[in-house]
This record gives structure tokens, C-alpha cells and sequence, in this order.
């Protein structure tokens, strides 16, 4: 199920939460309401981590993650890394990266298995991102823009793209993903797609903007409409299980 | 410099080399030109080190398997994916962006022959952004060149004439010298090495069996990285790198430094630290003791690591013991953040031969021109030559030094038009200007604006300069073509000089005259001000006297002001009206209380109907209550038509006992 919310009067949620299949990272000093409606929704499947990120509430765009590990950029303080180290499952590996772009979230969009990263990134944040993240790294832009972060969200069930790419570069994306794309917007015809979602394989939450017909994509693309027994879709749990005999 | 030689060559790997390149090849004493060689290397091309990844076991979505960037189609998915984790996509990409035309497959070798990547200012394919910002290649190479480079290599003409470099530390270990470097006292010392054991060693070098016999090991190590590789002639053998999280971002300096001062900081950042410089000590040191095979085989270790980061590698005893055990080298280049792209850097760069220029072009504008020959003779008489070759070549430094300063002078000889004589009149150098234009330059010539160099004088000084020169030379030049307007001659200024005196002695004199007015206008000024004060004092002592004549008639007013002072006569005026406003309140009041008394007495008297009687008769006085009469004196009475109440009972009551009337 996807649903609305706001935080602190802002649709773009995305921006302020950084939502994967192990974790969920939320800034601190928000609203209960924001948090409650995370916490009812996510409901012990995963935990809601309350950190800044380099001293900003924007964690979302600032961090990237899937359910191995967690990226920092340099940014971030000490204090920061170890709270997250501590609050975070311990399978998850935190690690900071040495890069210049520092909002990795704008630079980096990954699933369990593939990142597209900005064409700009360090060789060596490459190595780190598929060593941490264990996923295989291509360096793409989304509709001839270079922050595929911003532009692109996906999950392993699915994605969702920059409302202008082209019908070939969407084939070529999913082929090369091996997730079903979609073209779309969020938040009443944002373009930045990322910053009005925040999606994993099971929840999605869209800004409060986001219409009817944009929730349906969005429900529809990233596969949220299952009915699903228990905390965890039954699906999820056998790809879940899948990957855990595959690692 | 003017020494750019059309043909460039690049640079060999010594490995490549045929084996016979050094036969009859002679070592020089040093470089024969001043002018060195344009640059290390570009990066050579490196094919990119994919490796084969499991290919997931999902089924294809679509069947897409192109790249639109690259214009590109593949046979599988795993072919699609290699190509975009390839330079290839990557400098794509990047071309895409900044809206040039993609390069294709078969283009990318040739187009890093030809550094287009440096002409479209992309770092190399494989480089980081990072390292653009370090400077692009040919400066970084400048930064080493000059004196301390020709310490670092070794110079050879080889057989075609072609002269080249290598490295030093290639050849030589490091406390032994080349024997032209050899003091004389020293010859005999073991240290030196023989031209021809030196060419025996290059020699040695390109027919080096590549059976792992002869490795050379990188290692470089140096803020939290360490990159280690181990090579065979021109491929890896072995390679590790490591980074931990040392040095705090921006901060510098490592946290035992830090902690050996005494100051031991106990966050959470700098336990971090702590522990990754111990784990990454420990790491590299391991991993030194498991190439132990790899040192026991090399030939040479290249070590790059400043300061603490040696301790790192030496401090253990089993590392010491197998570092030590081979040739140790330090590394000529600048090294930046060690990894092991940054490794094979400079293991390409250590191994590669260079081409040097010739200097013949920079020999025609030389005035030695003999200079460079000598050197090109020296090869036939090798030693017995070399003390006059040293001297041609600090000649030819001389010399170029002078032409470099004429060139200080004559910058602007290449644009055209631009005379020295332009650039003096515009620095607004008068004494050289007059040099120059004595020495016979034309001031007639324009500039790239039309502007003869008089136009462009920025001060009286230079333009003074070029009219005494025209009087001195009237006839030399067309003095109207130049630009200057009129000669200047001696008597002129003179002249000139004898007026400006006269005009000075004259400015004193009204500038005196001026003062002497300005006195006395002031002096006038302060009589007359001192005659008002006298008028006004004795005007203000007979208002006084109007004043207390009209202040006795007031009581309690005492008139002993007898200064003039208006300012106490307004205070005594205040006062006055003070005194009488709070006389009127006390009469006000006082008959105020008077009218209570009288009502009271009224009240009481007279009965309740008489009393409501004479309300009518006698209308409600202003100050009682119109109901029961109590004063209203301090109170704020209920107004209804006009009649004044106490409180809201009375006028309930009042109002009924009208209505019942």
C-alpha cells in the first residue's frame, strides 16, 4: 500500500527519509504524526532510525542504502556514523565515502542488486558502493540528466523514472536493471521522482500532493497492491529467502 | 620557450624495447638542452579491468540490450552491463553531457594516443574528477622538471641520434652515483658506477627473461591509503590496496600524532581513528609478511611514504627484515592519494624511456650558437669532452638566460605590432622611453589599436619625454604621424619653468593677502560680537527690571533676580502657574466639601417626602446624588437624563418614583 504523508508541511519525503528494505532512516525533531504514520506502516518490519546526517534532516538525499549497508558521505560526523552503527541492524555495514559529491542520495539510486550512479563519481566510491552494497554499479544519466538519484527510484520489485525519458532509454534501464520502469511523476507532476517517494519492496510513501492517478503508477509499478498476510508480503519473504541462500 | 619540436614522440615502456635499442648508445653528463621535453606522459591507455560477474539469474524484462548513449548493441546482458561499467560508456556519458559526439570502440585507442581527452577537458578516462583539479598532466609534469630533474634521470644518445631518458633510480641504487657525478676524490669509491657497466645494466633491462624472476614492487602508502603492487616487467602480478579511516577529513594530521602530544581526545571520531591506524598498520604489514616470496624475487622496491607513514612499514621486525632484504628505492614522481591506478602511474612512468628534445630550434636565436654542437661532438670524444661540455652547457644557460631577459622587454614582439616602445610609454617609464626612442625606435609605429606609443602615455613625464626628443630630433621622424603634438625644447621649459615660478610667487602672494582679509574679517567679526553682547546685556537688564516689576504683584514670589537670565524667568513663570492651578483645585475642592456638609444636613433634617420635594423644587444638585442626595464629590456618578446618581439602586428607585408620579 503507498500512502500519504507530509513532513512538516513539505511533500517531498523522499528528501527527509530514506526508506529500504532493512531500515528505514528518518531525521530527528519532526512531528509524531510523521513518525507514528512511519512506525504504524512499517510496523516492526523495520526499524525507523531518528539520526541526522552531517548535522541536516535531510538524510534522504544525503545517504544511500539498500538492505547490506548504509553510505555516508564524508560529511557526516562521528557521532552520527556510531549512533547509526548502533541503532541499525548488525548486518548492516555503515560506511562513509570519501567523494566529493557529497548528497549521495542525489547521485546514487540502488536496489538490492544494481546502482545507477553519476557519471562523475570516484572510481574508488564505485568499488565502495558495490563492496558495501553488493551491487553491481553502472554509471548512467536518466533523460540526460547526470543526479540519477533525484530522477530515478526503483526497488526489486520495480521503478519509477523522470517523466521525460524516452521509450528506449526506459527499455534499456530495464533491461539493464532487470526491474519494470515506469515514466512518471510524484506530487502532483514533480518530476523529481525520488524526492516525492520513498519506497521499498512492500510500503511506499508519497507526498500528500501525489494524486490518485499518481498513486495507482506507483502502486501498480513497484507492486505494492498484494495482499499480504503479515508484516512482510509472502512474496517478499521468498525473495527474502531467496537472496539469503543465493549470499 | 620557442622549443616545441613538431615531432613529439611518445614515451616507450623500457620492456617493450627491442633487445639490441642500446647498442652503442653513449651516456650524456646531462641534458643537452635547458628546454626540456614537453611533459610526462599521458596516461596510457589500460583496458579496463572488469571482471567476469555472475550474471543474475532474473529473466530479461524487455530485450533491450543496447547502450542509446554509445549508440551500441550487445549480444547478452552481461555484455550490456560490461559496457556500462566501461570507460568507454563512462567518457561517453560524459561527452553526452557536455553536448560533443560520442567517441565509438575503434576511435578510443587512437584518441588517447592523441590526448583528446585533454583538449576536451576530460581527465583521463579512468580518472577522477579529484585529480583533474591537481592541474592537468603537462603542469603536474613541470612541477617536477627543472634543475631537480636532470639530478633524477639518466641521459643517453642512442644509436639514431635520438636522445633519451630514464629514470635513475631504474638503473641505479640509491647511494650509488654515475661516475661523471663522481668527485674526483671519489673515483676510486665503489659507489661509482662506470659508463659502461651503466650502459650493460640498460642493456640488461630490455632482454630481463619475464618469468617472475625480476619483479619491482610499488608501494605507496600515505594518509589512511596503501596501495601495494607487484609487477613483471609490464604486467601485475600482485596487487592490494587499503584505505582506513586515519586522518580526519579536512582536520589533517593522524590521531597518534595527535595523542603523542598529550592531549589524548576520547570522542567517539578519534577512537575511530585510533583503531583504523592500528588495523591498517597491522593489514599492510601482513600483508607484507605474505609477499615474502614476492621481495625475495624483486629487483627493486618503490617506496612512497612521507614521514610517519614509514614507520608503518618498517616498525615490525619480521616486515623490516623482509623489506631490507631487497633494493629499496624512493619514488622521483609526485605521488598523489596512493591506489593502485595511482600505482601503476608511476610504475609506467618509473619504466618508460622518454624522447628528449633536441634544442636546434632554440640554437638559431641563440648568439652562442656553438653550444649545442659541442654537445654533439662530445659524442665522439665521450670523457675528454665532458668538462668543455659542462661549460657549453652553463653557456647555453647563460645565454638563455639573456634571451629570456630580452624577452621580459620584447614580450610583445609576437604580437605584431606591439613595440617595446608601446609598453614603455604605457608602463609610464619616462627614463626608458628616452632610451629606447635614443636607441632608434619608431614612434610612428601603430599598435594593435591604431595607437602610437605617445597616445598610449599614461603620464606627463613620458609624453615630456618624446617632445624633448622630438626637439632634439625634429627631422628624424614624422613627428606629426607619431602623434606628438608639439616639440619641447630647452628654452621652452625654461620657459615653461620661469612662469610656473612666477605663477607660484603669485599664488603665495594672494594666498598671504587671502589670510591677511581672513584676519581681518575675524578680528571685525568679534568686535561686532562683542558689541551685541554689550547690547543685548543691557537690553536684558531692563527687561529684568520690567520683569520684577510685575513679579512683585504676585504673592509668594520673591524678586531677587537681578541678573538678566531668561532662562529663570521662564522657571519663575512655571512656578507661578503651578501655584495657581493648585490653588484653584484646593477652592474647588474645599467648596466642594463645603455642598456635602450641606446636604448631609439637608438629609437628615428634613423627612424622605420633603426631601423628594425639594429634588424637584430645587432641581438635583450637581454634586449630590439626585435619588438620596450623598455627595458625588470623589465618585463617578450614573448619568440618566440629567439627573446624577450614587449607584444603579438609587437610579432604579428614582426612575420608579418618577414613573409613580
Amino acid at each position: 500500500m503507498a500512502s500519504r504523508i507530509k513532513f512538516e508541511n513539505s511533500c517531498e519525503v523522499g528528501v527527509f527519509a530514506r526508506l529500504t528494505n532493512a531500515y528505514c532512516l528518518v531525521p530527528p525533531g519532526a512531528s509524531e504524526g510523521f513518525y507514528s504514520v512511519l512506525e504504524a506502516e512499517l510496523a516492526g518490519g523495520v526499524p525507523v532510525v531518528r539520526s541526522s546526517v552531517a548535522g541536516t534532516r535531510i538524510v534522504g538525499r544525503l545517504c544511500v542504502g539498500n538492505r547490506r549497508g548504509l553510505l555516508l558521505p564524508h560529511t557526516a560526523t562521528d557521532q552520527e556514523v556510531q549512533h547509526l552503527r548502533n541503532s541499525l541492524p548488525d548486518e548492516v555495514v555503515v560506511k562513509c565515502v570519501d567523494e566529493r559529491l557529497s548528497a549521495l542520495g542525489n547521485c546514487i539510486a540502488c536496489n538490492d542488486h544494481v546502482a545507477l550512479t553519476h557519471p562523475d563519481l570516484d572510481k574508488e566510491t564505485e568499488e565502495v558502493i558495490s563492496d558495501v552494497l553488493g551491487v553491481e554499479v553502472f554509471r548512467q544519466t536518466i533523460a540526460g540528466n547526470i543526479l540519477v538519484g533525484s530522477y530515478c527510484t526503483f526497488t526489486n520489485k520495480g521503478g519509477l523514472v523522470h517523466p521525460q525519458t524516452s521509450v528506449e532509454d526506459l527499455d534499456e534501464l530495464s533491461t539493464l536493471l532487470q526491474v519494470p520502469l515506469v515514466a512518471g511523476t510524484i506530487n502532483r507532476g514533480s518530476d523529481v521522482v525520488s524526492a516525492g517517494i520513498a519506497v521499498n519492496d512492500w510500503t511506499a510513501f508519497c507526498g500528500s500532493d501525489t494524486t490518485a492517478t499518481e498513486v495507482s503508477v506507483v502502486e501498480s509499478v513497484f507492486r505494492l497492491r498484494d495482499p499480504r498476510p503479515g508484516a512482510l508480503g509472502s512474496d517478499v519473504k521468498s525473495s527474502m529467502v531467496q537472496d539469503f541462500f543465493r549470499s | 620557450m620557442a622549443a616545441t619540436s613538431p615531432e613529439k614522440r611518445p614515451p616507450r615502456s623500457l620492456f617493450d624495447l627491442p633487445s639490441e635499442f642500446f647498442d652503442s648508445t653513449v651516456l650524456l653528463r646531462a641534458h643537452p638542452s635547458t628546454a626540456p621535453s614537453a611533459v610526462e606522459p599521458s596516461e596510457p591507455s589500460r583496458p579496463p579491468p572488469t571482471t567476469q560477474q555472475q550474471q543474475q539469474p532474473s529473466e530479461a524484462v524487455g530485450s533491450r540490450w543496447t547502450c542509446n548513449t554509445c549508440a551500441a548493441e550487445f549480444e547478452s546482458l552481461q555484455e550490456q552491463r560490461e559496457h556500462f561499467k566501461s570507460d568507454l560508456h563512462r567518457l561517453n556519458v560524459k561527452l553526452s553531457i557536455a553536448g560533443k559526439t560520442i567517441i565509438k570502440e575503434e576511435d578510443l585507442d587512437k584518441a588517447d594516443s592523441d590526448s583528446l581527452f585533454d583538449d576536451l577537458e576530460i581527465s583521463s578516462v579512468s580518472g577522477s574528477e579529484d585529480e583533474q583539479e591537481n592541474g592537468p598532466a603537462s603542469e603536474r609534469g613541470l612541477s617536477v622538471k627543472g634543475k631537480e630533474e636532470f639530478r633524477k634521470k639518466l641521459y643517453f644518445r642512442c644509436q639514431l641520434g635520438d636522445t633519451i631518458s630514464i629514470w635513475r633510480c631504474i638503473l641505479l641504487k640509491e647511494h650509488e652515483e654515475p661516475f661523471i657525478d663522481c668527485k674526483s676524490g671519489q673515483m676510486d669509491s665503489a659507489s661509482c658506477v662506470q659508463e659502461d657497466e651503466m650502459i650493460n645494466r640498460v642493456k640488461r633491462l630490455t632482454c630481463e627473461p619475464r618469468d617472475a624472476s625480476h619483479l619491482r614492487i610499488v608501494l605507496l602508502t600515505s594518509g589512511g591509503h596503501f596501495a601495494g603492487c607487484v609487477f613483471d616487467g609490464n604486467s601485475i602480478v600482485a596487487h592490494k590496496t587499503f584505505h582506513r579511516y586515519v586522518v580526519r577529513a579536512k582536520a589533517g594530521k593522524r590521531q597518534s600524532g595527535k595523542d603523542a602530544t598529550g592531549k589524548v581526545a576520547h570522542s567517539a571520531g578519534s577512537s575511530l581513528r585510533r583503531y583504523n591506524e592500528a588495523a591498517l598498520k597491522k593489514e599492510v604489514q601482513e600483508l607484507i609478511v605474505s609477499w615474502k616470496s614476492y621481495f625475495d624475487s624483486c629487483v627493486c622496491a618503490f617506496i612512497y611514504a612521507p614521514s610517519k607513514n614509514r614507520q608503518m612499514l618498517f616498525d615490525g621486525d619480521k616486515t623490516q627484515s623482509v623489506i631490507q632484504a631487497c633494493d629499496i628505492r624512493s619514488v622521483p614522481l609526485t605521488v598523489h592519494r596512493p591506489t593502485l591506478k595511482e600505482a601503476k602511474r608511476v610504475y609506467s612512468n618509473l619504466t618508460q624511456l622518454h624522447y628528449e628534445m633536441e634544442c636546434s630550434t632554440t640554437d638559431e636565436t641563440l648568439p652562442h650558437g656553438e653550444s649545442v654542437t659541442s654537445v654533439e661532438r662530445s659524442e665522439g670524444k665521450k670523457k675528454e669532452v665532458a668538462v668543455d661540455n659542462e661549460e657549453s652547457i652553463s653557456n647555453l644557460s647563460v645565454s638563455l638566460e639573456l634571451l629570456n631577459k630580452n624577452e621580459e622587454v620584447t614580450i610583445p614582439l609576437s604580437k605584431e605590432e606591439t613595440t617595446p616602445l608601446h609598453e614603455a610609454a604605457k608602463s609610464g617609464n619616462a627614463q626608458l622611453t628616452l632610451e629606447l626612442l635614443e636607441q632608434g625606435l619608431d614612434p610612428c609605429i601603430f599598435d594593435a589599436r591604431g595607437k602610437t606609443p605617445y597616445l598610449l602615455a599614461s603620464d606627463k613625464e613620458v609624453r615630456n619625454a618624446f617632445r624633448r626628443f622630438m626637439a632634439l630630433n625634429l627631422d628624424k621622424w614624422d613627428w606629426h604621424a607619431a602623434d606628438v603634438p608639439s616639440a619641447l625644447t630647452k628654452e621652452m621649459e625654461e620657459s615653461q619653468a620661469a612662469k610656473q615660478a612666477e605663477k607660484d610667487a603669485k599664488k603665495k602672494a594672494r594666498a598671504k593677502e587671502l589670510k591677511k582679509l581672513k584676519k581681518a574679517r575675524e578680528k571685525e567679526e568679534k568686535e561686532k560680537e562683542k558689541e551685541k553682547a554689550k547690547a543685548q546685556a543691557s537690553q536684558s537688564q531692563t527687561s529684568m527690571g520690567q520683569m520684577a516689576n510685575r513679579t512683585t504683584s504676585v504673592p509668594g514670589l520673591k524678586p531677587k533676580h537681578q541678573t538678566p537670565q531668561q532662562i529663570l524667568i521662564a522657571k519663575e513663570e512655571e512656578r507661578q502657574r503651578k501655584l495657581a492651578e493648585e490653588r484653584e483645585k484646593r477652592a474647588a475642592a474645599a467648596e466642594r466639601r463645603l455642598a456635602a456638609l450641606a446636604a448631609q444636613s439637608a438629609g437628615t433634617s428634613g423627612a424622605a417626602a420633603a426631601a423628594a420635594n425639594s429634588v424637584q423644587k430645587a432641581a438635583p444638585d450637581d454634586n449630590s446624588c439626585s435619588c438620596c442626595f450623598t455627595s458625588l464629590a470623589g465618585k463617578v456618578p450614573f448619568h440618566r437624563y440629567n439627573y446624577k446618581y450614587c449607584s444603579t439602586t438609587c437610579m432604579h428607585l428614582h426612575s420608579e418614583m418618577l414613573q409613580d408620579d
